[in-house]
């Protein structure tokens, strides 16, 4: 009994120092050296940079996204009852950027469209969405988050929702 | 509509979302495939875009470990 488990244990062990080998060491087996496409060298904004500031005023002043383009992706996700940005979107404070209610949104559609959002504002965005009923519910309890994100700056995309 | 006079004024879209990338993140440092994964280009496109600006120096090469990507 006591050989049997020993011969069972050996290969297994060799086999996972062989799994771990070829996770540090890539499928060639060299070892990677610190500098070889593992983008182990990192890149940081020049603060000294002589167009910084105005590069900044160029670039990050006016809205990073188009509206009338984030409305139309949003309203194909599912049934969008309402849409609004604010915060980076406008360039103003606010508890989040980007608030959607809508019943059955696609979320894997939502994520996607965030993540290219993302890639072209810079920058992560806050979100939130609910749908309609949890939305009216907060409403109607004068709920922090959306009384805040309603009362502040913000621009509406869409807008299903009869008052 | 500014994000196309963006793109044709700077000759690459790439190089938009790579420049806007690091103004938005100023205090951070990132190696070229947390870049990529950020701008959603490929990591060539990247590198090649990385090269120029640091040509330029409006980034520069830090070997410091990177700061958390952030809001702001």
């Amino acid at each position: 009994m006591a050989k049997r488990s020993k011969k069972l244990k050996k290969p297994k062990h060799k086999k996972r120092i062989k799994r771990f080998k070829r996770r540090i060491r890539g499928k060639t087996g060299k070892r990677r050296s610190a500098n070889s496409g593992g983008g182990r060298t990192y890149y940081g904004l020049n603060q000294k940079f002589q167009f910084l500031q105005d590069l900044k005023n160029l670039m990050l002043r006016p809205p990073p996204a188009s509206f009338n383009r984030m409305a139309k992706r949003i309203a194909s996700l599912g049934r969008v009852k309402l849409a609004l940005v604010s915060g980076v979107f406008l360039n103003k404070e606010n508890v989040a950027d980007l608030l959607v209610v809508g019943d059955d949104v696609d979320r894997r559609k939502f994520k996607n469209f965030l993540k290219s959002l993302e890639a072209e504002v810079g920058t992560q965005i806050i979100y939130a969405i609910m749908d309609r009923e949890e939305f009216n519910y907060r409403r109607a309890m004068f709920d922090r988050f959306v009384r805040l994100l309603m009362e502040g700056p913000h621009e509406i995309l869409i807008d299903k929702i009869p008052l | 509509m500014v994000s196309q006079i963006f793109e044709e004024l700077f000759g690459s879209k790439a190089r938009v979302k790579i420049l806007k990338f690091f103004l938005r993140n100023e205090a951070g440092s990132f190696d070229l495939p947390t870049i990529a994964k950020h701008v959603q280009e490929r990591r060539p496109v990247v590198k090649k875009e990385v090269a120029r600006l640091l040509k330029i120096r409006f980034i520069q090469k830090r070997n410091k470990p990177p700061k958390r990507y952030n809001h702001g």
